[in-house]
């Protein structure tokens, strides 16, 4: 499904999700450590740990265009062109648009300074140009190591570090399918995610 | 413990609690008193005594006009200790991510009349090779990245006081260490004037070790 020029990926590697994961949703592509019969599907650099290897979907030599991925752990709702058009009249050049954790109580992540633990990004949801984003990866080959060691996921990485790189979907687009901090209507929601880190790790 | 001074103020302290914690950052009260327990206290004092025992026996040839504290988090311990211990020393860097931490430094230690550099930086991605100092002091490398990514100018001239310990549960310790031996090889120091550890008790009565190696980059004494 290429819905106004832009392309749907998602990521499967491990044994956490399935092929029947993937296929609940309508992607185009999928990054993966397998061949997947029926979609394209693109080999994961699998020497990044855990989620840093989604990042590697912002080399720019992937040409990629204008992409929105979505993991494998969200249920869809509602009408994925909503997100689309949402995207499209709002993206910033160079910036990623990612979820906001708003299910959570974003006060004490905003006081809680001595650490990288606080977080109320969420990139289980997230449109970007694949071809202007290219200064994300250059950054992630530059302190892989480093980042793996210091940030328990990507999404810590960029809040405590690289503000200027992301805005958010419209919080009523993407919510939580347990949490609900901020009273949203569930109904209204396009995606529900069902992080199942969400209860700790991003809520200090 | 040699003859280390400690003359705490408890009536700052008290104040300080009353002043500014309580009234512009009331939820850093429980950190605050944290940074007060006796372990801290003792793991500072220890770290202390040792750098002043390897500064006389180096006295002719290496005068520490200035320190920098790495993750310095308030501050309110070793910037005392430092004042009342060094004689020769001029200015103290105190360098934190944590842009709260240093300003209730500031609030708490502004009624010394000395030169304090409150530095908001995050020491995992800054580079300090033009930062000239004489010796390094960081209590929390287990918060960091390994200190041999870390250098200073004149690099093989600086004194380096770690610690670190084998607090491997905690979920902020990203780079714990199992002996003072792997601290000091992970700041690559060549030579080691002292290397030891403590075992202590921690908040829910779980034992670790507090590791601590003083050294240079440098193989002659």
């Amino acid at each position: 499904m290429s819905t106004q020029n832009l392309k749907i990926i998602t990521a499967l590697w491990g044994q956490n999700y399935s092929l029947n994961d993937v296929k609940k949703l309508p992607v185009d592509i999928v990054f993966s450590d397998r061949n997947i019969p029926g979609i394209k599907t693109i080999p994961i650099d699998m020497s990044y740990k855990g989620t840093w290897k989604k990042m590697t979907l912002f080399d720019s030599r992937l040409n990629l265009g204008e992409c929105l991925f979505l993991d494998l752990d969200i249920i869809l709702q509602g009408d994925i062109n909503d997100i689309i058009s949402y995207y499209n009249q709002h993206k910033i050049k160079s910036k990623v648009m990612l979820a906001h954790v708003h299910w959570f109580d974003n006060e004490p992540m905003r006081k809680n300074k001595s650490t990288y633990i606080s977080c109320n990004v969420n990139s289980g949801v997230f449109a970007f140009n694949n071809n202007d984003c290219n200064h994300i990866y250059e950054e992630l080959i530059k302190h892989k190591s480093k980042l793996e060691m210091l940030f328990e996921g990507t999404d810590k990485w960029f809040y405590h570090k690289h503000k200027d790189w992301y805005n958010f979907f419209p919080d009523y687009m993407i919510q939580h399918k347990i949490h609900n901090y901020s009273n949203m209507d569930k109904s209204k929601a396009i995606i529900i995610s069902e992080n199942g880190n969400a209860n700790g790790r991003n809520k200090i | 413990m040699g003859e280390i001074k400690f003359n705490y103020d408890l009536g700052l302290f008290g104040d300080t609690l009353n002043r500014v914690i309580l009234r512009e950052y009331p939820h850093r009260t429980k950190d605050f008193i944290n940074s007060f327990l006796s372990n801290q206290i003792n793991c500072k004092i220890w770290l202390i005594d040792e750098l002043v025992n390897i500064l006389e026996r180096k006295k002719d040839h290496f005068i520490v006009k200035r320190v920098t504290v790495l993750g310095s988090w308030y501050g309110n311990i070793i910037v005392p200790l430092l004042i009342d211990n060094i004689p020769t020393l001029q200015e103290i860097d105190l360098i934190d991510m944590d842009e709260d931490a240093l300003a209730i430094s500031r609030k708490f230690l502004g009624h010394y009349d000395f030169k304090i550099n409150y530095m908001h930086k995050d020491i995992n991605f800054e580079e300090f090779e033009d930062h000239y100092t004489n010796v390094v002091i960081n209590t929390s490398c287990e918060h960091m990245v390994p200190m041999d990514s870390i250098t200073f100018h004149h690099d093989d001239q600086v004194i380096y006081a770690l610690q670190s310990n084998d607090m491997f549960n905690i979920r902020e310790h990203v780079n714990c260490v199992k002996n003072e031996t792997e601290l000091a090889t992970q700041a690559n120091l060549s030579t080691t004037y002292y290397m030891s550890h403590k075992k202590l008790m921690g908040e829910k009565g779980m034992p670790y070790n507090r590791f601590m190696v003083i050294g240079k980059r440098n193989d002659n004494l």
